[in-house]
């Protein structure tokens, strides 16, 4: 394993960032600088073409400085920067700090304190084996090729495919008085893509694989083709369920959103804030069964949401979430946890240094029970084994849940039938769901694919996961 | 930068190119309830570059190309050598030659706006006084809200002469409405206007507050099976999507659809509801490409008569390059909204997500409010989901007489659906 080096660009920078810090702190009485250098690429071979491009939301450069007045916050993002721009950069932070004016009539400004400022000096990367940088385009195409033309060659229905690898690697610095923080990080999604065809009915499935690691992913995408094509040959033939409450187990992919979508996004602090969570006044009282315990953690587990300090500056910690069925506490970004008395946990984020940061999620899993797959199916009389969710929203005020899948497979008397149904819509109320789990699977399973918003907007990396379970879910 | 950056194509000696370079300055307010929490600006440039390589492999000509962007602060070497690896990338991408857009030279366009002609404060002040204007009750008002004012200035060159140019204001945000009792519910609400609309945005504060109360006494949605429905607003836009997705020229090249010009694209059947007439409109003055983009005839009572999309596509399947669009005109149908209203089965007027499949053909979401007229009597209720298929409702499907005006849509304020299967509390 190789570990990542920090950005040139960021190293050589730094000491006009600290002059930049200097000045801002000269004015202000708290202020940080974070700055990123980051770049970001997808790969994709398809039967309609090739493509290399860059993602713009994963390759940016730039800087945020986040400054307190003695009220509250402001900011400034910006990617040109230079010793003579300083002055020019005050004034627009001067501009944007002015902006409580517009908040006239019956509006009032929200007053905090003073944001902490512990101590704190760090440097740290994260490790690989294959760099795409290394591995050389060339390569990176030919196997996406190969991988497209498996796809397509399984079944003469099919009628596009696509193997696709997207990567990003960032070095954030963060800058205050007391702290001088450098990380650089790694991650990698990958998708196969399969559509089919027949008559007018037209399916499509996707095999996803994440990561925090290098391109060395892609020996496990081979993996994938054949359950890929299985599965949307097999959507072809499937019926519309009739709606009701059914026994589910749902694979560790379901689990992973019904644990980030049905009950991470409530258990986001800043949500507390607005008093937007009703999750707030449930704090040490049952939400769930007491097999389930379920943690957000940016550092106990290693995939795409893992890092070793926020955007805040703030160390990524291990939180658990609900404790054996109880919730024991949410996540925060360290303002929300100034605001609310609370430690902060590591878990403010920003899209990109152009974006606020806000409180989102890492890693976000429960932890593992002790059946087996094969006793979980095998205890259903009649329900349904839950795989390829495609999305959720989250509804963190009335617990609601919302969530399309892509695939039920009826079991009946504790066996697959082999008869599939498609699509499906998980709704109902979270506690519901989540106290009637009866088993759990003895392994636990992340992915990491895809990228997580906060309502339509905002887009971070994340990852989710779980073991199997079994529950009573409303479909529809 | 742009000459920074052609000077770095030249000598690396790339002669196929297109540039794009975007100014964003934005201004952003966030408040929580009645208080304003952060503010910011963000003030960027990024110069999205793409350079193109042409090349021949077993008589087969191909033009390849790589993207890569560039910021201000990037020296002269690091945009050389992104320069030159892109280069080399744009080798590796065996895309069958196409023709890139033609050239076309205009001076700057100003996109009209009374946002262009006030200070970025005193925009946001009128916007956020609006927003806040009808929050006046205690039990049910805003919990927060987040403004958004862009200004965006585009330039777009490439190495076939086109030297395009415009800027463009827009104010957007969302917003969510609490209301306590009896239940503590809310409902969220995003905006986006190309102009200072306050008028616009108080009066849909007031309908989103409106919403609240009501979701807050809704009853356990009670309809399980198969219901007429009513979809107002962005969820009729979500589901008439999928016939601007019908346009698509990428849909078509990959096989998805195969409708070709002159199809019906609602099938071949007779059909007893509303023919689509879609027209497609500019929502920026050029494509990424160059294109310079204009008002296009897409549907026509149900037949297909242009495809667009992205160039490529539109080069391969042999049809005129207009670019892609986003932003399209229906035409009204001849049912009243108070028509659709007065129909047994559920009005519903909000999701917490719904989604349209174009390839599949599925709209689904979760209901968060409804109004379900069983014949006698008309009660908001809440909870379950809608599963539907456009296969089996667009010969059916009926267009409001009433409109909605967006920055996506110019079309009918609802849409009618028979027979969709719901799935009840």
């Amino acid at each position: 394993m190789k570990k990542l080096k920090h950005s040139e660009y960021i190293l050589a920078i730094k000491p006009v960032l600290k002059k930049l810090l200097d000045a801002v702190l000269a004015k202000y009485p708290y202020a940080s600088i974070l700055a990123v250098d980051s770049m970001g690429n997808m790969y994709s071979s398809a039967k309609t073409g090739i493509s290399i491009t860059e993602i713009p939301r994963y390759a940016n450069c730039g800087f945020v400085i986040k400054a307190y007045d003695g009220n509250a916050y402001g900011e400034y993002s910006f990617n040109e920067v230079s010793e003579e721009l300083i002055p020019e950069i005050l004034k627009k932070l001067d501009e944007a700090m002015s902006l409580k004016n517009v908040a006239k009539g019956g509006l009032s400004l929200c007053e905090y304190k003073q944001m902490t400022d512990e101590p704190c000096t760090f440097s740290d990367s994260s490790e690989y084996e294959i760099a795409p940088w290394e591995m050389g385009d060339d390569k990176i195409i030919a196997k996406l090729t190969e991988l497209k033309d498996a796809l397509m060659a399984t079944d003469k229905r099919v009628i596009n495919a696509a193997a696709r690898i997207n990567y990003q690697k960032y070095t954030k610095l963060f800058l205050s008085k007391n702290k001088d923080m450098i990380q650089s990080n790694m991650w990698v999604e990958a998708y196969l893509t399969i559509a089919a065809k027949e008559g007018d009915n037209v399916r499509d499935n996707y095999c996803p694989f994440s990561g925090r690691c290098g391109f060395e992913i892609m020996d496990e995408m081979q993996k994938g083709v054949k359950k890929a094509s299985e599965v949307v040959i097999e959507l072809l033939s499937a019926e519309q369920i009739v709606p009701g409450t059914y026994t589910c187990v749902c694979n560790p992919h379901v689990t992973g959103m019904i644990v980030h979508e049905a009950f991470g996004h409530g258990a986001e602090m800043d949500m507390f804030v607005k008093d937007r969570a009703i999750a707030q006044s449930y704090i040490g009282k049952r939400v769930a069964s007491d097999l389930v315990t379920m943690h957000d953690s940016g550092n106990a587990v290693s995939q795409t949401g893992t890092y070793f300090f926020d955007d805040e500056g703030v160390l990524a910690t291990d939180t658990v979430i609900i404790d054996k069925g109880i919730l024991k506490t949410g996540m925060s970004d360290a303002q929300s946890a100034m605001y609310l008395g609370t430690e902060p946990t590591g878990n403010g984020k920003r899209e990109s240094y152009k974006r606020k940061a806000y409180t989102r999620m890492t890693n976000t899993y429960f932890e593992a029970g002790k059946d087996k797959v094969e006793d979980m199916i095998a205890s259903v009389d009649y329900g349904f084994l839950l795989e390829n969710p495609s999305s959720g929203m989250e509804d963190p005020k009335n617990w609601g849940i919302q969530m399309m899948v892509d695939m039920a497979r009826e079991i009946k008397n504790g066996k697959l039938t082999g008869k599939v149904f498609s699509p499906c819509i998980l709704s109902g109320y979270v506690p519901d769901l989540l106290e009637s789990i009866s088993m759990m699977s003895d392994t636990v399973e992340l992915g990491g694919s895809g990228a997580c918003g906060k309502g339509y907007k905002e887009f971070v990396k994340v990852s989710d996961g779980g073991p199997y379970i079994k529950a009573q879910i409303r479909l529809g | 930068m742009i000459d920074r950056i052609l000077k770095a194509l030249k000598n690396n000696n790339v002669s196929i190119y297109r540039l794009r370079d975007t100014v964003t300055e934005s201004t952003e307010v966030f408040f929580v309830k009645k208080k304003l929490d952060t503010r910011r600006i963000a003030n960027t440039e990024t110069v999205s570059v793409t350079v193109y390589k042409e090349f021949e492999k077993d008589g087969v000509k191909y033009l390849g190309d790589a993207n890569f962007s560039v910021e201000p602060s990037m020296s002269e070497e690091m945009i050389d050598s992104k320069v030159k690896k892109a280069f080399m990338s744009a080798g590796f991408v065996t895309n069958k030659a196409y023709a890139l857009a033609d050239k076309v030279v205009s001076d700057t366009i100003h996109v009209k706006s009374s946002l262009s002609e006030m200070t970025s404060e005193g925009a946001l002040e009128k916007m956020v006084e609006a927003l806040y204007r009808n929050d006046t009750d205690d039990n049910t008002f805003i919990n927060s809200a987040e403004f958004f004012l862009t200004k965006r200035t585009v330039r777009i060159v490439t190495s076939k002469g086109v030297d395009v140019s415009w800027v463009k204001f827009g104010i957007g945000g969302e917003y969510v409405c609490q209301c306590k009792t009896p239940e503590d519910v809310e409902t969220y609400a995003d905006f986006d206007y190309d102009d200072l609309e306050c008028e616009q945005l108080a009066e849909k504060v007031k309908e989103t507050l409106a919403m609240t109360r009501d979701r807050s006494i809704a009853k356990a949605n009670p309809v399980n099976g198969k219901c007429d429905i009513v979809l107002p607003n962005q969820y009729a836009r979500e589901v008439l999507n999928y016939y601007i997705d019908q346009t698509d020229a990428f849909y078509n090249f990959a096989g998805y659809f195969e409708n070709k010009i002159g199809d019906l694209v609602q099938g071949k059947d007779e059909i007893s509801g509303d023919r689509i007439t879609l027209d497609l409109l500019p929502d920026e003055p050029f494509s990424p490409d160059g294109i310079k983009m204009e008002e296009l005839p897409g549907i026509e009572n149900g037949v297909l008569k242009n495809y667009q999309g992205a160039l490529r596509f539109c080069r391969y399947l042999n049809v005129p390059a207009v670019g892609g669009y986003d932003k399209y005109r229906i035409a009204s149908g001849t049912m009243s909204f108070e028509d659709m209203k007065k129909q047994k089965g559920l009005y519903i007027v909000n999701f917490s997500d719904f989604q349209m499949d174009s390839v599949v053909g599925c709209f689904r979401g979760e209901i968060r409010l409804a109004y379900y007229n069983d014949g006698t009597k008309i009660v908001p209720v809440t909870g379950g989901s809608v599963n539907g298929s456009i296969h089996e409702v667009q010969s059916s499907l009926r267009l409001s007489s009433e409109r909605q005006e967006t920055t996506s849509i110019s079309g009918p304020k609802a849409i009618f659906l028979k027979d969709v299967s719901v799935a009840g509390c």
